[in-house]
């Protein structure tokens, strides 16, 4: 008895210190990597994110009580505005929630740092959780620059049911001339066809390059370096809204339509489709989607494509990516932010539990149930393989924001019968190549 | 002697400071960064290149449609603001029981935040949901609702009114408060001598007020040339360049553009208008003050 416990005293003498030394060891190794204060900008997004993330955020705070968290939540509309700001002022946030489109730019202005420089093993290990296609979205010149948490997609149709079923349409229209056809059948005097959106939003103009990279269209031959969007792909894009505009299919006022006012009259059962991104059952939906028999499927593809590239199933682009600036005092500090993000816990929020409107890019979230039961069709794709197939990033080159809004102004002069698709897209390609080879030179 | 000579110093040494900081000094940066060809896109750029940004800024064929755009929306959104709040004002001015009730309401628009009043006026002027359109096609005047802010020549027009339904509120206000300090014994004299309510507007109200007029215009004007809210939200200078008036052009370059040396020989045009039309006024008032 005394022998046991002599042993057992001996044994505790010998094993504590040792526990000591691993779980301090293990401590100081974590509160080296964990520590530091931390300033974050989330700038944009829809309510329930915005709601969300400072949820979050205390969840964070309370897993790593050694760093210091500031967050602000910003207007997305003044996004660009604001990093570029608190870039030029040495103001800005070590951590910024952006949109992918942007990542070029900012790298090009050195606002943000790959991630995979900080600490490529910790941004590696994110792998696993995500889409590749969505993770890809975060790349820009084989560098992690942003984690991208889900994307949004383009271009989708939303069609009401009930307006079909009236029209004698049994499913949604498959290609360019089916949509001209059933735009004709479902329009009447006071209730157009299809609702188009032609603003200066860049959603808007994201959607229509959905549409021509369909068609095989590109914004820019990358081998070539040339802009491309006078290429019949963009071309024939423009000349279908310029077909359905002129067919009297179209909601009037175009050009002061935004996505969100597209959306509404829809929801109000003004318009018998409506073109968007994959957030159909967006935000703006003014009502209840269950209030009337509606369904949301891919814009339908051109009858025979004819751009010259490989066409495109959707184009993506992540709207709250988490990119680190260079300026952040606490880079380590700040990856550990976004690795929390990474975490299957917080990207399950856009498994359709939370958030509905977006594309999750977690893996995991394909197998909920509530994923399931909002969006069965993506759910199907996804398990088939085939709802990110064929699919790629949004256009991304620096310069390609001035590019984009003169692209937009163009789509306006042919919608406003100004000008005739080929011309305005060969003024708007002539601006944008002489841009881009002034800052590819 | 010389302690009394350096206080008056000391004293508007805070102001000086603020001055130069919050003031002078950016607009020295600013007119700095005009003579440069700075493209933040672009490395390289920021240095010295004489006026080569303003001729390039001045030949960029969306320029002269700026420049008329902002001559438009000045004048007009100041005539109309001013015409508005005169009438308004004079009517508040009477001391009627209804008008306290409406002093009170009628800041509303004033006091809404210009993001919201954009918001609400782009739902109101849309073509297929918006209630103006609505309203008017019940009156009977238009078969069709209107695109108010997706027409080119229409969309300045209907910015203007939304201008002037935010500006005329506070204007009313000041104005009616000027007018409330007309001497009433003026008023009482013309009434004897048998003068119409537009006389006595005319001829006494009016001229007793055009201090406080001609310091409104100037206030009005620089009110109106420096607006962006309003139009960014609601048009983003759209469709094509038909509302981009100096300040959301100035915008576009910079922060989508990115082209900051242009945005700042921008700026400095604006910055010459806007003392222009100051100087003018001057000139104006002085003369009605020797008159």
């Amino acid at each position: 008895m005394l022998i046991a416990k002599k042993l057992l005293l001996l044994f505790l003498i010998v094993s504590l210190p040792v526990c000591f030394v691993f779980a301090g060891g293990k401590q100081e190794a974590a509160e080296e990597e964990e520590t530091g204060e931390i300033s974050v900008w989330k700038l944009g997004g829809a309510p329930k994110e915005v709601e969300y993330w400072p949820v979050a955020n205390e969840k964070f705070e309370k897993e790593y009580p050694n760093i210091k968290l500031k967050y602000s939540y910003f207007y997305g509309q003044i996004r660009r505005q604001k990093i570029i700001g608190g870039f030029q002022t040495k103001n800005l946030a070590d951590v910024i929630i952006a949109f992918g489109q942007d990542i070029p730019d900012f790298a090009g202005l050195n606002i943000i740092q790959p991630l995979d420089e900080i600490d490529s093993k910790m941004v590696d290990s994110w792998k696993e959780h995500i889409v590749p296609e969505v993770w890809n979205t975060g790349l820009y010149q084989d560098k992690v620059y942003a984690l991208p948490t889900y994307v949004d997609m383009a271009s989708f149709l939303a069609y009401n049911v009930d307006f079909f079923e009236e029209a004698g349409l049994k499913g949604p229209p498959e290609n360019w001339t089916e949509l001209k056809e059933y735009a004709a059948k479902l329009t009447k005097p006071d209730r157009p066809g299809i609702a188009l959106q032609a603003t200066l939003a860049p959603v808007d103009v994201n959607i229509f390059e959905g549409v021509a990279y369909s068609n095989g269209g590109r914004f820019l031959d990358e081998e070539k370096g040339k802009i491309a969007i006078n290429g019949p792909g963009f071309v024939d894009a423009l000349k279908l809204y310029d077909d359905l505009i002129k067919g009297g299919y179209t909601n009037k006022g175009l050009t002061e339509s935004r996505f969100w006012e597209a959306a509404h009259l829809f929801g109000e059962q003004k318009v018998a489709m409506w073109i968007g991104l994959s957030w159909l059952a967006s935000p703006w939906f003014p009502c209840d989607p269950k209030e009337f028999r509606w369904e949301g499927t891919l814009f339908p593809r051109p009858d025979n494509p004819t751009g010259k590239f490989q066409t495109v199933a959707t184009l993506m682009d992540p709207t709250a990516a988490l990119m680190i600036t260079t300026l952040s005092k606490s880079p380590k500090a700040a990856l550990t932010y976004v690795d929390f993000w990474a975490q299957p816990e917080q990207l399950s929020f856009w498994d359709g539990s939370g958030e509905v409107c977006r594309v999750p890019g977690y893996k995991g979230a394909y197998d909920s149930p509530d994923l399931k039961r909002i969006w069965p069709e993506w759910v199907k794709l996804y398990k088939a393989g085939e709802l990110f197939k064929g699919s790629q990033s949004m256009p991304r080159f620096v310069g390609l924001s001035e590019s984009e809004n003169d692209l937009a102004k163009a789509i306006q002069t042919v919608v406003l019968g100004q000008k005739d698709p080929q011309t305005a897209l060969d003024d708007a390609a002539k601006k944008a190549q002489d841009l881009y080879d002034i800052l590819h030179e | 002697m010389g302690k009394r000579l350096k206080l008056p110093y000391i004293f508007i040494l805070p102001t000086f400071i603020v001055v130069t900081v919050l003031i002078a000094y950016p607009i020295f940066d600013v007119i700095r960064l005009s003579f440069t060809d700075l493209f933040l896109l672009r490395p390289g750029t920021g240095k010295f290149v004489g006026l080569r940004t303003y001729a390039k800024t001045l030949s960029d064929p969306v320029f002269p449609l700026v420049l008329r755009n902002t001559i438009v929306w000045m004048a007009l959104a100041t005539i109309l603001s001013i015409g508005f709040g005169l009438g308004v004002g004079y009517y508040l001015s009477f001391d009627w029981k209804i008008n306290k009730v409406l002093r009170a309401v009628i800041l509303l628009p004033w006091i809404l935040p210009p993001v919201i009043s954009a918001s609400i006026w782009q739902w109101m002027m849309h073509s297929e949901f918006g209630v103006i359109n609505d309203i008017l096609v019940r009156l009977r005047f238009l078969e069709d609702g209107i695109a108010w802010l997706g027409e080119p020549k229409l969309a300045l027009s209907a910015l203007i009114l939304v201008m002037v339904w935010k500006n005329v509120p506070m204007l009313a206000i000041l104005l009616s408060a000027a007018f409330q300090s007309v001497p009433a014994e003026l008023l009482e004299a013309s009434t004897i001598d048998g003068a119409t309510e537009w006389q006595k507007f005319r001829f006494i109200s009016l001229p007793s007020i055009s201090y406080t007029l001609l310091i409104l215009m100037v206030i009005v004007s620089i009110w109106n040339i420096q607006q962006f809210v309003i139009i960014w939200i609601t048009t983003r200078g759209g469709p094509i360049n038909s509302t981009h008036i100096f300040p959301t052009y100035i915008y576009e370059m910079a922060f989508t553009n990115f082209r900051f040396g242009q945005a700042a020989a921008l700026s400095v045009i604006t910055i010459g208008i806007l003392m222009i039309i100051s100087v003018l006024y001057l000139i104006l008032f002085r003369k009605e003050a020797r008159s």
